[in-house]
């Protein structure tokens, strides 16, 4: 059996595909939350770095005032001799336990400057012991550059430690060249410190800056929360289980639903109107087409014409009353039909009709299907399509149901007539088309099935049956 | 004791007897001493017999007690503290960083 194309009459509503195919633009509270995520590593990182910048500086100041005071004694224990020489007092030097212990991470020592400017001999604590003094050239010659000034500068120590040097330059009575003062401390302490609060800081302030975005992200979502709930009472509106929207909204939310239930009304006024204005018009046409039709009862060609173009009139008048009356009473809301029972009346109503025609019918329809749809509606659909598959069929007609997809429910009608080319499958179901004059019946039945379909949020669709024929399908959505 | 620290001044080294020194070790050396044999190649820097002997015990040098000659050798003898809070006396070979002794 080739696959041809089927001719459809599709309904129409906004899909949620087709909104999902959109570019999605970005929500306001995912931007709101990134911006905060943003400000709040810029604040966290930036905090961390001043804060420790600023400790470290001053846990460092602090251990250079220590060896300030350090350079501060170093001197008292010099003396000069008259020829320049000087000699060191060994108890006046510093007494801190730590200068005695050889590798201890404080030291002292003063040295001797040649003419030069090379550093000579040295008077040193014994905590160097043998190891090299704790002072680089670069800071010997700053210190040098600056006398009386103390210079600071990082270097490693006699046991390899991270030192912090304090260097100045001093003259003394009877000697040309000046004379170093040095004094150095380990400052793995301090530095250790610093890491350790560094340390803390980057703990407590991610914590605190995770828990404030996870409070901000809860905060928006229950703020964003009614949305949602209007956003699902809108789409229980547009599907029929709600008249307008009366949940118990926030303050906030209020105006919003309050003009959409405005537009609602509206709509639905406007809706009225114009299904009333053309059911009055049908009706106010349809005693003057009677009379006409009437007076037409002469065998002129002119009662000819009146009478076929009259009778023109009336099927199209009528095909309008009933598409007023259905779209009526679809806008009620909540309706459900089971279709079985309105199946089998019309499988016996039409098999009792169509026996001397040798045509069969059968619905293989099993009770429990509900379909949102007014039962008079259904009536009219099933029993234009079936009454149409009985006229063209040999010998056959089943009725059938199948689960279509976005929730759809398809009803089937098939024949193993001869069916329908594809050409006359998309005239079939433009009003007015009548397929075979001698057929009976107003060539409008498929077009108001049609038009109650849509008017339903289903459709019609023609194609190809596995019994031979046509096969009808009407698409409903399930209830 | 008097170092001098012009560079006119003869080096004056006068080994004074140290307070420390135990009557079996002969006299310690100053730190001075311990420059001049370390630059000579006689011993070991201290850090470096010091290093394997904090990773093997962990803690820190409590007391350093000298350096001494004995039996033609220089020897360093420091009190440690473990890291279990030991309190332990090496003696070390200054040259090759060997523990001759723990008690």
């Amino acid at each position: 059996m080739p696959d041809q194309p089927a001719a459809s009459i599709p309904a129409d509503p906004v899909s949620e595909q087709a909104l999902a195919t959109e570019k999605p633009r970005m929500s306001l509270s995912r931007r709101l939350f990134i911006g905060a995520v943003i400000w709040s590593l810029i604040v966290v990182v930036g905090g961390v770095i001043a804060m420790t910048v600023t400790y470290r500086a001053q846990t460092l100041r602090l251990l250079q005032q220590e060896l300030d005071s350090t350079l501060v004694t170093l001197p008292r224990a010099l003396d000069i001799l008259p020829d320049g020489r000087v000699v060191d007092i060994e108890e006046r030097l510093p007494s801190d336990a730590r200068f005695n212990l050889p590798l201890s991470g404080r030291y002292w020592a003063m040295i001797a400057v040649e003419e030069d400017g090379e550093l000579g001999n040295d008077i040193r604590s014994q905590s160097v012991w043998d190891g090299p003094l704790p002072i680089s050239r670069e800071l010997a010659d700053a210190a040098l550059a600056n006398p009386g000034i103390t210079q600071y500068g990082n270097y490693q120590g006699p046991n390899d430690e991270h030192l912090r040097s304090a260097v100045r330059s001093i003259t003394v009575p009877n000697r040309e060249n000046p004379i170093l003062l040095v004094a150095a401390a380990d400052r793995e302490a301090t530095d250790e410190g610093a890491n350790q609060l560094r340390f803390i800081l980057v703990v407590t302030m991610t914590t605190l800056a995770a828990g404030t975005l996870l409070a901000l992200w809860i905060g928006l979502q229950v703020a964003l929360r009614p949305f949602a709930r209007v956003r699902t009472h809108i789409t229980d509106v547009r599907e029929g289980r709600r008249a307008r929207l009366d949940g118990n909204y926030p303050v906030e939310v209020l105006p919003l639903t309050d003009e959409l239930n405005k537009l609602l009304d509206n709509n639905r006024a406007v809706v009225e109107r114009a299904q009333t204005h053309v059911g009055n018009l049908a009706h106010a046409l349809k005693t003057p087409l009677a009379v006409l039709r009437n007076e037409a009862s002469g065998n002129t060609p002119l009662d000819d014409v009146v009478r076929r173009q009259s009778e023109s009139m009336r099927t199209n008048v009528e095909h309008y009353l009933k598409r007023a009356q259905a779209a009526a009473r679809s806008e009620a809301l909540g309706v459900r039909t089971e279709i079985s029972p309105v199946l089998d009346g019309l499988v016996r109503l039409l098999n009792r009709l169509f026996e001397r025609d040798g045509v069969e019918v059968v619905s293989k329809v099993k009770a429990g299907s509900y379909m949102r749809v007014e039962q008079q509606d259904l009536e009219e659909m099933m029993g234009n399509i079936m009454e149409n598959a009985c006229k063209w069929a040999n010998s056959r007609v089943e009725v059938s149901v199948q689960r279509g997809d976005n929730g759809l429910m398809e009803i089937h009608v098939d024949d193993d007539g001869s069916g329908l080319s594809p050409e006359e499958r998309t005239a079939a179901v433009k009003r007015g088309v009548r397929l075979d004059e001698t057929a009976p019946g107003t060539g409008l039945g498929l077009s108001i099935v049609a038009d109650i379909a849509e008017m339903n949020g289903g459709r019609l669709v023609l194609a190809d049956s596995p019994l031979g024929g046509l096969r009808a399908t009407i698409a409903l959505r399930a209830a | 004791m008097k170092r001098i620290l012009a560079s006119l001044a003869l080096s004056v080294l006068v080994v004074s007897p140290s307070a420390l020194a135990q009557g079996q070790w002969g006299s310690s050396f100053s730190a001075d001493d311990a420059r001049s044999a370390r630059e000579r190649g006689e011993i070991r820097p201290l850090k470096e017999i010091l290093r394997p002997i904090s990773a093997q015990y962990g803690g820190n040098m409590r007391y350093f007690v000298g350096l001494f000659e004995e039996n033609g050798r220089k020897v360093y003898i420091i009190d440690w503290v473990t890291r279990h809070g030991e309190l332990v006396q090496f003696t070390i070979n200054a040259k090759t960083g060997q523990i001759i002794s723990v008690s």
